[in-house]
């Protein structure tokens, strides 16, 4: 009974504090949405993944980094307690949020894997990007300019695409995708994807059509101040563009992610087109490290803040979790 | 009869093909029709006839060659042109891309996701620019 108890509190809690802290973040998400276009777009993407994971991070480290601590100190082994009804059902949506969690999670690696290995059958390595990020050739794919995989990324470019570009707009293009590398981008990705709310919750699911635009414009914002020029950058996403088209234009109009990214791609001829004719070859400079170190330091004060108050906190929490069982 | 009409025909291959069998295309495209013992001598020898029978046998099998008798010798033919097999391939390869929805959860990022006609208009702008900048900077030089 003491570990059917366990588990039950643990996705009881999870799944309580998730949807507490994503209801209360809603606020927090239309302003946001308001604020985004006076503030860089890398900070804005950052933003809005921060506000998409928090609800989740937060309902599973209280419940591993509280409620389990709580309960293994001072509830009792021999324990006779039998779970209500409303933990039982809490603990039951924590188990299905977690169950379909895991299976997307399995879906979206084979999905991942698979379009890699059709790309992988007939591509040729044409160079070493920064980093020493591969970047491959593939023959037969149909203007293909993308970076796969998370902590080995590898870019993959077509032919066609190879051949239409000259040697600066190719370039351009892949600081462009090292960017998405150096973010981190497809992590996130997987998580957006793996953790996607449904429709009926729409503003938490805008939030996924938000940071695939913004984080386009942070690409773009970072390619630059790396050295890609605009004039480069703005000809390599219009041939790159114009050749979807061209190929496939059902095909696109058929895309699941039409809405959100074709959003993304308008933003981003926006933003280019701007800069070229406000004579802006490239935007002010970024200060990514600078952000990184606030990051850093503000999950080390938070690290700090709970080793700190762990011993004083978890008598409380125990109470809350025994009023939860009852 | 209709049934296997219908059913019975090989839906072709998209799969890579090896060297062997992409020369055999490549030849068969430049003269649909050939018996097999004609393209062994066009081959002057290079294969044995019994590989070079195989190797068509698995294009067959494959959908990519349709065959005729005649006699005792079978006369072999691309199913498509090499245009159509170029353009089959890459929408095959798109379509695993983007319109499979086994796929469409992949994780990746592209350097340009999605193009509607109202983007469309604004490339064309975008375009418009580029070219004017490239002018100006031509002219300055």
């Amino acid at each position: 009974m003491f570990f059917a108890l366990c588990i039950c509190l643990l996705f009881a809690v999870m799944f309580l504090i998730m949807a507490v802290t994503a209801l209360a973040l809603l606020p927090a998400i239309r302003l946001t949405e308001r604020l985004a276009h006076r503030a860089e777009s890398s900070v804005v993407a950052n933003v809005l993944f921060g506000v998409r994971a928090f609800p989740i991070l937060l309902g599973v480290l209280a419940s591993l980094g509280l409620a389990l601590p709580a309960f293994l100190k001072f509830e009792p082994h021999a324990t006779n307690e039998i779970p209500g009804a409303p933990l039982l059902v809490l603990a039951g949506l924590g188990l299905a949020l977690t169950f379909i969690i895991a299976i997307r999670y399995a879906l979206v690696l084979h999905a991942t894997r698979r379009v890699r290995e059709q790309w992988f059958k007939n591509a040729t390595l044409l160079r070493n990007a920064k980093a020493g990020i591969p970047v491959y050739c593939v023959e037969h794919a149909a203007s293909l300019l993308a970076v796969t995989g998370i902590f080995s990324p590898h870019i993959f470019v077509s032919r066609n695409v190879v051949d239409s570009l000259s040697s600066a707009e190719l370039d351009a293009a892949l600081s462009h995708e090292l960017a998405h590398v150096s973010e981190t981008d497809n992590l996130k990705q997987l998580f957006l994807k793996v953790t996607a709310p449904p429709n009926w919750l729409r503003p938490l699911a805008k939030i996924d059509s938000l940071w695939a635009r913004f984080s386009e414009l942070a690409a773009d914002e970072q390619a630059m101040t790396s050295g890609a020029s605009a004039l480069e950058l703005s000809s390599a996403l219009v041939k790159v563009g114009k050749l979807s088209v061209q190929q496939r234009p059902d095909l696109l109009a058929a895309s699941h992610l039409v809405d959100s990214c074709s959003a993304a791609t308008t933003a981003r001829v926006a933003r280019l087109r701007d800069l070229l004719e406000r004579e802006h070859e490239r935007p002010e400079a970024l200060t990514t490290s600078g952000h990184h170190m606030t990051t850093l330091v503000c999950l080390g004060s938070v690290l700090a803040l709970y080793l700190l108050l762990l011993g004083t906190i978890l008598p409380q929490i125990h109470e809350a979790l025994e009023f939860l069982v009852r | 009869m209709w049934l296997k009409g219908h059913f019975g025909r090989q839906k072709t291959s998209l799969e890579p093909l090896g060297r062997l069998e992409t020369e055999l295309m490549d030849r068969l495209w430049a003269r649909p029709g050939i018996a097999v013992r004609d393209l062994h001598q066009e081959l002057g020898g290079r294969l044995a006839y019994t590989t070079l029978m195989t190797t068509l046998d698995r294009l067959y099998k494959k959908g990519l060659l349709q065959r005729h008798k005649e006699g005792k010798a079978y006369f072999y033919s691309p199913v498509l042109t090499e245009r159509e097999y170029q353009e089959s391939l890459t929408q095959h390869f798109f379509g695993i891309v983007l319109n499979d929805r086994r796929n469409s959860g992949a994780v990746l990022s592209r350097f340009v996701e999605a193009v509607t006609d109202a983007d469309r208009a604004m490339l064309d702008q975008l375009d418009q620019i580029v070219k004017a900048k490239r002018r100006a900077l031509r002219r300055k030089e």
